[in-house]
């Protein structure tokens, strides 16, 4: 049975998402969008092309379409030329064409020596305006796909499985709720034809931006609008999704596969964006928490160091589309905001206390507030390590543009402006506006799922050490087993991964144990 | 003072610096390692108890590089009781001090920003401390000769890092491509240390703490300035950076110990084992040829590299055949191990069933033959030729980048003009030197099978004695 919290989301949801007029960003919406980088000395050029469309634009029962289509354009070839013709001609540029597809966008990037740059557009060119849509690159590129869905449950991949989850509670029976892959039904049900079609009403030219940076011959911007002249010129109306609801305490969902290890995620939608100070009081709050690469993060500390479970964790004040989390990693354009706490995988017995723990830590920075000290260790440690962060030109491309899509500025200058100005004080005033103890979801991918969810509902923890590192934390253990979690039996639902994998459109299959 | 847009607009000043130098590699095919092009802004000094001193000015203000480059690794684990202890030290090494004895900052690293990683491997343990501003260079270099020279082994930390490796080895157990990569080392190796785990068995990390007076033995004889080299990139000045080095360095004492590998016997029979998954998965395959130690003088190396770039990448007829037109394979990718002693040429691939696996592998085997016999068209060769040379110049866009390149040869040759010397040598591979590789190394020493279920049995009865493994 699923919480009241969520059945109110999902309602909301069912009344469908309203369809919105074009992106500001471009004088005429109909027209090819351009980011331009230039650079007069340096041996590279970086391309891009941010495509504003992404799997919420699937259509229902179709999940994994928009994926599927911008893969066979990616790896089918071209009418003219076979992928085999195509990778033979990537092989000497020493590169390749990376996609990435999110939810409400995608992008096709590469970075090749400015002399390449006529053979890797010569390419991009031909697969995109005039696709091969062979049915034996489809099938095989559909069979890709589906086995990558099935490959999340084999194991080592279920941070990635749990995120995905977490996406599908937070916005549950929305678009925005399903997996970019689809599900094992959604995609297997694809056809060329409907590939076909997908390419012809959303690969246009109001919905297409390319970027370049770095060393690119002047001209070059013109000769892609005149080639892209090929394309229609339209836009698909942007999706305005209903904005996710709050969890009305802990909403958990645990997908049991047969694994050793758990991987954990809670999070909770959040309505600062980075135009607010508060998203950078998160991002300290985050930082604190579990900032990549932190040896002194909270998360690395008190598991890895303190307890040896596992490699500690990440948290953060984002978006956290699959694969390119962290600010560190220009990725697509979300309209939403998520606080996030994701618990590197850990084995199956300790994952119940790291719930408890994180949703301590959660209520502690509301209560207590973080000390002037750490504070300041914390923002310096941000504001200094700024500069280091995404400096490749596709790093910095993909910022840019990920930026004026959403008609924002770009997130590390705003970041170097804002951080400096923020105090103590405003970090524990965003944490209680934002952040609740009592209102996360939780997602887990666990091989015992009666077992997680009675950990989780008992009164107080199981009594047993989490870790056996062999330091003293008896005090805190002893403390994080006694806090309370909000969290109804009800509230709580237990699946099978594979169903989840499988289900037909996204939702959540549920089965009450 | 934060100055990312002037950080920003170096990064390709950089890298048309580094592309500049590596220009002039020669460009003749089939005649042999040419002369030794260099980055010619690396430059390399000598301390008087062996420390090695890199610097590579760049002209990225403000940004620096500053790595330590270890010449130990689980390759040098080959006296018992050491087994585990390169991991185990690169940990203690990475500890954040939480009170230091030494009167150093143990928040230095997390106050300036820095982004330090470290890793452990096989040949080389190599930490890197990325950070912004040269104010910060001799805080930097001091915490850093600190942490490697007065590495102490607390008998309560080892005991929590063991804790901590045990819990970190779970996680590539629990991937079946890593899975897969680890059996088949082990499988092909009988005694030398490439055949066990990098970050040692289960059992051998939850007995580090019983055996720290071998690691104490280990360290002192490898973690030794004749054994180690640094690397700072970036905004550094050559003589400020020497004289910061004599001043926090220049104590240390050289151990000139030289560790004996045992070598891997020759050639005998293909080696195969079975991994029974324990949840659905893709099967896969995994088979390993042996390989010559890595070289930036010798074209064996080289040559299999380009091989298995022609041979098995998406461009290859093999890939077209098996993934593309059959459809029987889903992925097939190979690699060469870069390693100081001779390793693996490992070719991957898996299949929707298990069923497709022999079909799979004995087309790969086939193409093994085939390319011992005749290869190699010469536009391929090219082809593969200029994609490793640009992925190589691509792969050091920025400081940060190329500073890890630098140090991952340095690992393998301990010398910082290998990088230069490794264009001209791939430019000198031609047609002859590939097809004498893979005359001499195409054999194959062992095939790993990874499947759900429980193991039927083996796919090719001849192939040599079956071995089964449950993870």
């Amino acid at each position: 049975m699923m919480g009241r919290g969520t059945a109110a989301v999902l309602a909301l949801a069912l009344l469908g998402s309203i369809l919105a007029g074009p992106g500001c960003r471009r004088d005429d919406p109909k027209a090819l969008g351009f980011e331009l980088l230039p650079s007069d000395e340096g041996p590279f050029v970086a391309i891009r092309l941010l495509v504003e469309v992404g799997s919420a634009f699937d259509p229902p029962g179709k999940e994994g379409l928009c994926r599927l289509a911008w893969s066979v354009l990616a790896g089918g070839g071209s009418r003219v030329r076979s992928a085999a013709e195509i990778a033979a001609a990537l092989a000497p540029l020493g590169t390749e064409i990376r996609l990435d597809v999110g939810k409400e966008a995608s992008a096709f990037s590469a970075t090749v020596r400015r002399e390449d740059l006529d053979a890797l557009y010569a390419v991009l060119r031909e697969t995109l305006l005039d696709p091969g849509f062979r049915e034996g690159d489809f099938e095989r590129l559909k069979a890709e796909q589906i086995d990558g869905l099935r490959e999340s449950l084999a194991g080592g991949r279920d941070e990635r499985l749990a995120g995905d989850i977490l996406g599908g509670m937070i916005h549950a029976g929305q678009p925005y709720g399903r997996a970019e892959a689809g599900t094992l039904v959604s995609a297997g049900s694809i056809t060329l034809d409907e590939v076909r079609d997908f390419y012809r009403e959303h690969f246009v030219r109001g919905n297409l931006t390319f970027g370049l940076a770095g060393s690119y011959p002047a001209g070059f911007p013109d000769r892609i609008r005149k080639d892209f002249l090929a394309l229609p010129a339209s836009f698909t109306p942007r999706l305005v999704p209903q904005a996710p609801g709050r969890p009305r305490g802990i909403e958990a969902v645990l997908a049991e596969r047969p694994a050793e290890t758990s991987a954990v995620i809670l999070g909770v939608p959040i309505s600062a964006t980075p135009d607010d100070d508060d998203f950078f009081a998160l991002w300290i709050a985050a930082a604190h928490l579990g900032e990549p690469g932190l040896a002194s993060a909270r998360m690395v500390q008190a598991m890895r160091d303190d307890r040896g479970l596992g490699r500690g964790g990440t948290a953060a004040a984002e978006s956290f589309c699959p694969g390119l989390e962290g600010l560190s990693s220009p990725g697509l354009p979300l309209r939403f905001q998520y606080f996030t706490v994701r618990f590197h995988p850990v084995n199956d017995a300790a994952a119940p206390f790291l719930v408890r723990w994180a949703v301590r830590e959660l209520g502690l920075m509301a209560e207590e507030g973080l000390t002037e000290e750490r504070f300041v260790l914390i923002r310096e440690h941000l504001i200094h390590s700024l500069g280091l962060r995404g400096r490749s030109l596709g790093d910095r491309l993909a910022r840019r543009m990920e930026a004026r899509a959403l008609g924002r500025a770009d997130l590390l200058d705003e970041a170097a402006r804002i951080l400096p100005r923020l105090s103590v004080g405003d970090i524990r005033a965003a944490v209680r506006k934002y952040l609740s103890p009592n209102a996360l979801f939780l997602a887990a991918v666990t091989k015992d799922a009666v077992a997680f969810r009675d950990a989780l509902t008992a009164a107080t923890a199981p009594p047993e050490r989490p870790g056996n590192a062999g330091l003293d934390t008896s005090a805190e253990d002893e403390a994080v087993r006694a806090y309370p979690l909000l969290l109804r039996p009800d509230g709580v639902r237990i699946i099978s991964a594979e169903e989840w994998i499988r289900a037909i459109d996204g939702r959540i299959a549920i089965q009450v144990q | 003072m934060i100055r990312l847009r002037s950080r920003r607009a170096a990064a390709s000043a950089l890298a048309a610096a580094i592309l500049l130098t590596l220009a002039g590699a020669p460009v003749a095919r089939g005649v042999g390692p040419g002369p030794s092009p260099t980055l010619a802004a690396i430059q390399v000094d000598r301390l008087e108890n062996g420390l090695t001193v890199v610097s590579l000015a760049l002209p990225d203000p403000d940004f620096i590089v500053f790595a330590t480059i270890i010449r130990a690794g689980a390759r040098n684990e080959t006296e018992p009781g050491t087994e585990g202890f390169a991991r185990l030290i690169e940990h203690l090494a990475a500890k954040e001090p939480r009170q230091s004895p030494r009167g150093l900052d143990p928040d230095l690293a997390i106050r300036i920003g820095a982004k330090v990683t470290g890793f452990a491997g096989a040949d080389a343990t190599i930490r890197t401390i990325v950070f912004g501003g040269r104010e910060n260079l001799e805080d930097v270099v001091r915490g850093e000769a600190d942490r490697i020279i007065n590495l102490e082994f607390d008998p309560e930390t080892v005991r929590r890092e063991a804790a901590v490796l045990a819990a970190e080895s779970e996680t590539p157990a629990a991937d079946p491509d890593g899975r897969l990569v680890e059996v088949l080392r082990r499988t092909a190796f009988a005694s030398h240390p490439y055949g066990r785990p990098e970050l040692g068995t289960r059992d051998e990390i939850l007995s580090l703490p019983d055996r720290i007076a071998a690691g104490q033995l280990f360290k002192k004889r490898l973690y030794t300035p004749d054994n180690v080299i640094l690397l700072a990139a970036g905004d550094v000045v050559r003589e400020r950076l020497l004289a910061l080095v004599r001043r926090h360095y220049g104590g240390w004492e050289k151990s000139n110990f030289e560790i004996v590998v045992p070598p891997e016997p020759g050639a005998d029979e293909p080696r195969r084992v079975r991994v029974a998954w324990p949840i659905p998965t893709r099967a896969r395959l995994a088979i390993g040829f042996r390989a010559p130690a890595f070289s930036d003088r010798e074209p064996d190396h080289a040559a299999l590299d380009l091989l298995a770039a022609a041979a098995f990448s998406p461009s290859s007829p093999l890939f077209e055949r098996l993934v593309r037109r059959d459809r029987k394979a889903l992925t097939l990718d190979a690699f060469v191990d870069d390693r100081r002693d001779p390793g693996l040429l490992i070719v991957r691939a898996s299949a929707a069933t298990e069923a497709d696996l022999p079909v799979i592998e004995k087309a790969i085997l086939d193409e093994a033959e085939h390319l011992r016999a005749d290869f190699i068209t010469v536009p391929a060769l090219l082809a593969a030729r200029a994609g490793r040379r640009h992925a190589r110049l691509l792969a050091m866009e920025t400081t940060e980048e190329t500073a890890a390149v630098l140090a991952g040869i340095i690992g393998l040759t301990g010398d910082p003009e290998s990088l230069g010397r490794l264009s001209g040598l791939y430019e000198s591979v031609g047609v002859a030197e590939i097809r004498e590789a893979a005359r001499r190394f195409l054999q194959p020493a062992a095939t790993a099978i990874l499947a759900p279920g429980e193991p039927p049995a083996p796919a090719v009865p001849d192939a040599g004695a079956a071995k089964e493994d449950r993870p």
